[in-house]
């Protein structure tokens, strides 16, 4: 994609994404309680935000439409999505079975979209790394983290 | 010196100690590995540091914020590539050396020419930050308000790439920071019907998604395209005094480069080090040498950018102003310990602030003794396989912003900002104003309303001589704009892109 052509979506998503927050703040919630807002009611400093947030916005769709073309460095979207899935799924799967039991297949899977091809080593951090972090963070740390349905203790 | 004695007695208790030896290890280990950094080296340990006694876990960020720094000057002297930016000039003359079979000695530089400048800047921090707080305390919410105004402008303004979309990316960061109870009435904004929303956003979540997890996902898309050069493996040799002594001068400057432009905000150690090597290369002894492997070039560049560390946290412990990503996250830490940095600190904790210094000193004298100690083996760490790495900064990630509230929506939160902090990327867009916005914007608004309410709505009273100070920081933030526009539209009518992806 180009520079200039990126820049006006970037311009134009963002414009709307002031606009659409803008009509957030005109709900009954934002009018505050005059007793205790002094006369700048809770939507008083976002709409300041917003304002020059659009206006900035606008000034990026005229800038874009001023520069030369130029290709923008491009990213390998596939490695990019997966990479981003297998995050994604293990972020929701932490939440459901627990870390350790998510942790483990994650650590094995991420590495091998990451590229990375010796089967020994991947054993052996997919088996101790998670274990490790776990055990650091429930015993001297005294962090805990999520745990499974099925098991009291992780 | 009652004080002093009684910090030093705080600081020489194993924990601490532990944690600077360890934090000084680690911080080099992580600094030296490309793509990492600072602000990824310190946001994974912040889960130890809940459960730590505020006085070790301090010294922890500390020692990692120094020895990161430094780190990176390992992979640009020994691979040709800088661990962290900081130390993308380090590798002019570094490798170089390491090419004609010294890089023993160029670490050497380099480790010395560190510890200096970071000694330096330490010294001006404990002058400098005790008396700017004496000054700020005279500050009402209309000064506070406009020293904000001029940190953003300075850090959108001087941002790589374009100003817009560094201005865009403050005032994103500032909204995030309205998401939640609003500051006078309790009124909750922007929560659209999710109740996790209703206490805001975080910080660390935010971070560690624009910072750590988008640089994997980055490298993933990027594995095939960018190889890690092979490892060498080196010691640590002490260059003799007789050629520290015929660089004293370069080493001078440079540490007072460093400091400088570390308190200024949103400049940084990058900038520092090569303003440090322009200038060096301009009047240093050896100029005409810079680039084949002179140890002046090195000096430049490293001590000015370990110098940044201490004048870094001049505006952040005295002001409560974090100039970059890196001191916002160390801000964080001393918050999550309970302790406030701003105008009070240095009158209300002044038994932790000075055991803050002291752990510093030694922090920088600890980067010697690990480098003498155990360079060769720290080296060894750089042939560590990416994707390994980068699986266990996505763990540690997670696990430290689940750590902070212990809630997965705030796990969620992280994600969210990783996908976000690579779209900036590829846009352009620089995400250091999205974290200095989203620090300083609950204060931000607080003075903007309380000035409001100071001078009955009247936006034109901030303008006024009853408030020179403020008058003064609002020309300068108006002269820095000014100057940053000026110089974007003479990139526009240079070259065809002005804007290219970066953090």
């Amino acid at each position: 994609m180009k520079t200039a052509t990126r820049d006006t979506i970037f311009g134009l998503v963002m414009l709307g994404a002031s606009g659409l927050l803008w009509l957030e703040t005109t709900r009954p919630q934002y009018d505050g309680i005059p007793a205790l807002n002094y006369g700048f009611p809770p939507d008083f400093y976002p709409k300041i935000l917003l304002g020059i947030w659009a206006f900035v916005s606008v000034l990026i769709i005229v800038r874009s439409r001023m520069i030369a073309q130029a290709e923008a460095e491009g990213l390998h979207p596939g490695k990019l999505v997966v990479s981003m899935a297998v995050v994604g799924l293990y972020c929701w799967l932490v939440g459901v079975i627990g870390f350790l039991l998510a942790t483990i297949p994650f650590t094995g899977l991420f590495m091998a979209v990451l590229g990375y091809r010796r089967p020994v080593v991947m054993l052996a951090v997919t088996a101790l790394f998670p274990v490790g972090v776990w055990w650091l963070m429930s015993g001297p740390l005294q962090i805990f983290l999520p745990e499974s349905p099925w098991f009291n203790s992780f | 010196m009652e004080n002093i004695l009684s910090a030093a007695q705080q600081l020489m208790s194993p924990a601490a100690l532990a944690a600077i030896v360890l934090g000084t290890v680690y911080g080099t280990i992580v600094g030296a590995l490309p793509g990492l950094g600072s602000v990824i080296a310190i946001t994974i340990v912040l889960p130890f540091t809940y459960s730590m006694d505020a006085i070790p876990s301090i010294a922890l960020v500390l020692a990692i914020y120094c020895s990161s720094v430094y780190g990176g000057s390992l992979s640009a002297i020994l691979i040709n590539t800088p661990g962290t930016p900081q130390s993308a000039a380090t590798l002019l003359d570094g490798y170089p050396m390491t090419r004609k079979g010294r890089a023993a000695e160029a670490i050497g530089w380099a480790t010395i020419s560190s510890v200096i400048g970071g000694l330096f800047s330490v010294a001006v921090l404990i002058i400098a930050a005790p008396q700017l707080a004496r000054v700020a305390l005279r500050f009402g919410p209309i000064e506070t308000f406009a020293l904000i105004c001029m940190a953003l402008t300075c850090i959108a303004g001087v941002s790589r790439g374009s100003i817009l979309k560094g201005l865009l990316a403050g005032i994103l960061g500032l909204f995030l920071a309205t998401v939640g109870a609003d500051p006078m009435t309790g009124a909750i904004r922007f929560d659209f019907g999710v109740f996790n929303l209703s206490a805001g956003v975080s910080l660390i979540p935010v971070l560690v998604g624009l910072f750590a997890l988008a640089e994997v996902f980055c490298r993933a898309a990027e594995r095939a395209g960018t190889p890690i050069p092979k490892t060498e493996s080196s010691g640590f040799v002490v260059p003799p005094f007789r050629e520290w002594w015929l660089r004293k001068r370069t080493l001078i400057k440079s540490a007072a480069i460093g400091t400088f432009v570390g308190i200024l905000p949103g400049t940084g150690a990058s900038t520092a080090s090569f303003i440090a090597y322009s200038e060096a290369k301009r009047s240093g002894r050896f100029r005409d040498k810079f680039g084949t492997g002179e140890p002046e070039g090195l000096i430049a560049s490293e001590t000015s950018n370990n110098a940044v560390t201490g004048g870094a946290l001049v505006p952040t412990l005295a002001l409560g102003i974090p100039g970059d990503p890196v001191t916002a996250v160390v801000m964080s830490t001393l918050i999550i310990q309970g302790i406030q940095p701003g105008v009070r600190l240095f009158a209300d904790n002044a038994d932790l602030m000075n055991a803050a210094f002291l752990a510093l000193i030694l922090c920088n004298l600890m980067l010697l003794v690990v480098a003498a100690a155990g360079s060769r083996l720290l080296t060894r760490v750089l042939s560590m396989p990416e994707p390994v790495l980068f699986t266990m900064v996505v763990v540690l990630s997670l696990v430290g912003s689940y750590g902070v509230n212990g809630n997965m929506f705030d796990v969620l939160v992280t994600f969210i900002a990783g996908i976000a902090g690579v779209a900036f990327r590829y846009i352009g867009v620089p995400v250091a104003p999205i974290v200095i916005g989203l620090v300083l914007g609950p204060i931000f608004e607080e003075s903007l309303r309380q000035s409001l309410i100071l001078t009955d709505g009247s936006f034109g009273a901030f303008f006024t001589l009853s408030h020179p100070i403020a008058l003064g920081l609002f020309a300068l933030a108006a002269l820095l704009m000014a100057f940053a526009i000026a110089t974007e539209i003479r990139g526009m009518q240079r070259k065809p892109a002005p804007d290219a992806p970066e953090i």
